[in-house]
Order: C-alpha cells, then structure tokens, then sequence
C-alpha cells in the first residue's frame, strides 16, 4: 500500500469524523455523582448568577448570624418566595 | 477489511499501548492499519501527532460516527481497523464489539481489573457474542507459569476464552509511545516486538479461520 493512498486514508477518515477540536469539544464532562457525595443523594442544585452585591448583602446577614450557612440562608429565602407565591413551603 | 475492538470495563489495562503496538505489527506485515480512537482523551492521536510515518492512519472519533468512519476507511482502503475504547464505558464497548471480527479484553492479572471481567461478559452477550478473547497483559516478563493459571482459571471465571498469547511489562511499550512509535520499531527484535507478532498472527487466525485453527494456535503459543 502506497505512501499517497494512506495520506488518503488518513484524510478520508477525518473527513468523516469531524476535527479534533469538535470531539474534545463534544466530549462529555462526568458529573460528580450522588455516589461520590452521599450528602446530594436525592437532592437537586437550584443555582443562578447574580451581581456582586447578592452575595455581599448575603454574608452581612451571615456576619449577624454566624452559625447559619449559606445553604440555610437560601433556603429561607426560597420558602419565603414559596409562600408569597402562594405554592407548597418545604419542611426542613 | 477486518476489525479489532480493544475493550475493558477498566481504566489503565494498557488498550491503547497494545492497541498501538498490534496496529504497527500488521502495518509492518504489509497491512493498511487505520485506528479509530473511541476515548474522548485522545491518547492514540496525540500518539499520531508525535509521530512522521503514516501507517497506520489515526483518527479521533465519536462513537456517533463509528458507521461513517467504519465506511470511510473500507472506501480508502484500510485492510484492519483496530478501534479503541476508553475504560469503564460500557456502551461504546458494546458498540465497537458489536461492529468487530474480533474483540480482545484487556485486562491485568489483578483482581480490580479481573472482578470487571464478568461484566464484560455481559457487554459481549448485549453486542452479539462475537469472536472474543481475554488479553492479559503486564504480566512479569518471566511469568509463564503464572500467565498459564492465570489462563486456565479465565472461561470458568467470566465466560470468556484466554487469549494464548500474552503481552508483558516491558520498558521499551512506553518508551516507544512517548516518541511517536510503538515497541517493534524501536527493538525490531525485542521481546515485545515477538509477543505483539504472535498477537497479530493468532488475531489474523481468527479473524480469517475462525475458532478450529486458533485451537491449534492456542496449542502452540
């Protein structure tokens, strides 16, 4: 087998399966498993990105407050949002 | 054109190294080697980036692709395909199984790596039970009694044949692959070089005769 037909080869096969750029690009990220961390077991992330100040205004309380983590802290704040929307409040 | 899927439910069981290794042997018996590279981290085509020669061709794919990419090296002439799969994937295992002449189960004689042999089994029956071997590898260069129980103790373990052949812990597997090469190009000679060779010839047996001569392989490897 020639030197041009593998140089062929080689390209044909890149032709089809997208460049390498694509692939990493497609490659999937593991997320970290409820296996990895049993305390997330069952759980669900509710995130979003906010200005700066959220997150100042946030650690003022917590200055006050020292023993309440951010976690609890967003969790007030999602059943205040439950019961003003009217829409079942969590139990802790 | 045949094909070759390197599987294992294990991460580090040496399937690219080998993959590599057995891709050089039959380029250098003549063959037109194209290796389809399954694992997202790439390792055989970086190995293709540091390297000058252009057999075998080295593409890095998604399993997604695998038809198109099975039938754009049947169009451009490839005579062996060697797929590689990454660790601990099951369904781009069965997938790559079920699209093989032949299936090699990297594994090392150790019992992290053997436990996840059974679910191999499982892997083999979902892709249609081809033609597959368990490929032991990183035994002790003077190991053969030990590469022998290993051997005998495999189909009554998991279900699945011992490959006759087996590949070692030999210093110049990745010293080759750090420049681009695998081990029959750096010691033509070598060791590896002669386990990879009797790896191919058993491989070509099967590939070719099916199971009634790889008996008589088995017999003298």
């Amino acid at each position: 087998m020639g030197t041009a037909t593998l140089k062929n080869l080689q390209r044909g096969l890149e032709k089809v399966s997208g460049t390498r750029q694509e692939i990493e690009k497609a490659a999937p990220v593991a997320a970290p498993s409820a296996q990895a961390r049993p305390d997330r077991a069952g759980k669900t992330l509710i995130g979003g990105w906010f200005p700066r100040s959220y997150s100042s205004s946030l650690r003022l309380i917590q200055a006050a407050h020292p023993e309440r983590t951010t976690q609890e802290l967003v969790q007030e704040a999602l059943n205040d949002l439950y019961a003003k929307y009217n829409v079942p409040v969590i139990e802790r | 054109m045949k094909t070759i899927a390197i599987i294992s439910e294990k991460g580090g069981t040496g399937k690219t190294t080998s993959a590599l290794g057995l891709a050089v042997t039959a380029a250098r018996a003549g063959e037109s080697v194209a290796v389809i590279d399954l694992d997202p981290q790439a390792n055989a085509a970086n190995w293709k980036d540091r390297r000058a020669e252009e057999n075998p061709a080295v593409v890095s794919a998604q399993i997604g692709r695998l038809t198109q990419t099975l039938n754009s090296a049947r169009e451009n002439g490839a005579s062996l395909v060697i797929l590689d799969t990454p660790g601990k994937n099951g369904s781009i295992a069965t997938e790559a199984a079920r699209r093989s002449d032949l299936v090699l189960v990297m594994t090392r004689p150790h019992t992290f790596d053997m436990e996840t042999l059974p679910s191999v089994r499982d892997i083999l029956r979902i892709a249609g039970d081809p033609p597959a071997f368990v490929l032991y590898n990183n035994l002790h260069p003077a190991g053969n009694r030990q590469a022998d129980q290993f051997k005998g103790v495999t189909l009554e373990f998991c279900g699945i044949k011992a490959c006759p052949v087996h590949l070692s812990q030999r210093a110049s597997y990745g010293e080759a692959t750090a420049e681009g090469k695998a081990a029959p190009e750096i010691e033509p000679d070598g060791k590896a070089a002669a386990e990879l060779k009797a790896l191919y010839k058993f491989a070509k047996e099967i590939m070719n005769h099916g199971n009634s001569n790889a008996k008589k392989l088995a017999a003298r490897a």
